[in-house]
């Protein structure tokens, strides 16, 4: 009888060992294959790459316009030789002197294509902002604001000065949407 | 009978122990193989974004901006050299700006891409009537 007993009670701890080694290797499996999923979606982001904003904003801005463009009702006639770094200065201070932005639309028009075009598979947005007394205020924007919370990624350079305001340019590029178009 | 009841007893601490080991030897084989899948993208990583640099900075090692001309007639292979044994590529320089198209295609036809992947390098380029254009250029890497 007290026999049999200690049988069923070692009978009884072993399984509860048993039941414990199952439950610590169910933890361990998980751990392992969180780890590895981690890994293969840090690497799945990685396959777009982190655009290199500095370098893009860098060769935009050093580029000729390369076409002759004429700005009618402000006189202005670009040859195409022109950096894009000239033009955009040139944009900010018409508009800080109050010229009407739509006439400006064939630059920035072209400026928006030749930035799709180079930020290609990313939605750049550029911002010409005013900077005076460490405060900036935005006087353009070209391209579309994106409107995902989705990471997004930026460069700025400075263009100089006009009339004691500073023009900065900014480059904004957020991942395009595939399903946007599709209205999902 | 005593020693059949008790094989029949242990049979459930038996299959708590077989699936306990079996669950953390099948997942420690998995996880090795996807670990191994990552390292192998990474090293492809490193050797694209090197040669697309490699090559952007020699079609510009004449100090100056290179002309269109230069870089269509341009010799690739010391910028090559960067890339380990064992990889194939595919190596062309687009224009974007003020035309499009492509100014020159480079492959080694090693193997058949597989696991690949790409990277892309910016430059300014002079063209033939004194505009600053823009060039892309696009590597692909696989392993041979």
């Amino acid at each position: 009888m007290c026999g049999k007993r200690r049988r069923d009670d070692g009978g009884q701890l072993a399984l509860l060992d048993a039941m414990v080694f199952f439950a610590v290797s169910s933890m361990i499996c998980a751990t392992m294959a969180s780890h590895a999923v981690n890994r293969s979606q840090a690497l799945e982001a990685a396959a777009l790459g982190e655009p290199n904003t500095d370098e893009m904003l860098s060769v935009f801005l050093s580029a000729s316009v390369g076409a002759s463009i004429g700005l009618e009702g402000l006189s202005v006639e670009l040859a195409g030789y022109e950096s894009f770094s000239e033009v955009l200065f040139l944009v900010s201070a018409m508009v800080m002197d109050g010229q009407d932005e739509n006439l400006l639309e064939p630059v920035l028009s072209l400026c928006s294509h030749v930035l799709a075009d180079l930020c290609a598979p990313w939605s750049p947005l550029l911002v010409l902002s005013a900077e005076a007394d460490g405060n900036m205020a935005s006087l353009l924007e070209v391209g579309e604001q994106a409107v995902s919370d989705a990471d997004k990624y930026a460069a700025s350079q400075s263009l100089g000065e006009h009339g004691g305001v500073g023009v900065v340019v900014t480059l904004v590029l957020s991942p395009v949407l595939l399903l946007h178009g599709l209205d999902v | 009978m005593d020693a059949v009841g008790g094989f029949f007893e242990d049979l459930p601490v038996l299959a708590f122990v077989l699936a306990g080991v079996m669950s953390v030897a099948g997942t420690a084989s998995w996880v090795s193989g996807t670990l191994s899948e990552s390292d192998g993208y990474d090293a492809l990583d490193r050797s694209a974004s090197r040669l697309a640099c490699s090559i952007a900075f020699g079609l510009q090692d004449t100090g100056g901006l290179p002309t269109v001309e230069s870089v269509v007639g341009a010799n690739l292979s010391e910028a090559m050299s960067v890339l380990p044994d064992g990889f194939g590529f595919l190596v062309s320089v687009w224009s974007i700006h003020p035309e499009d198209g492509c100014l020159l295609t480079v492959s080694d036809g090693a193997g058949e891409p597989g696991s690949a992947r790409s990277a892309t390098a910016l430059l300014n380029v002079l063209c033939d009537d004194g505009i600053v254009g823009i060039l892309e250029v696009r590597v692909l890497v696989w392993e041979a």
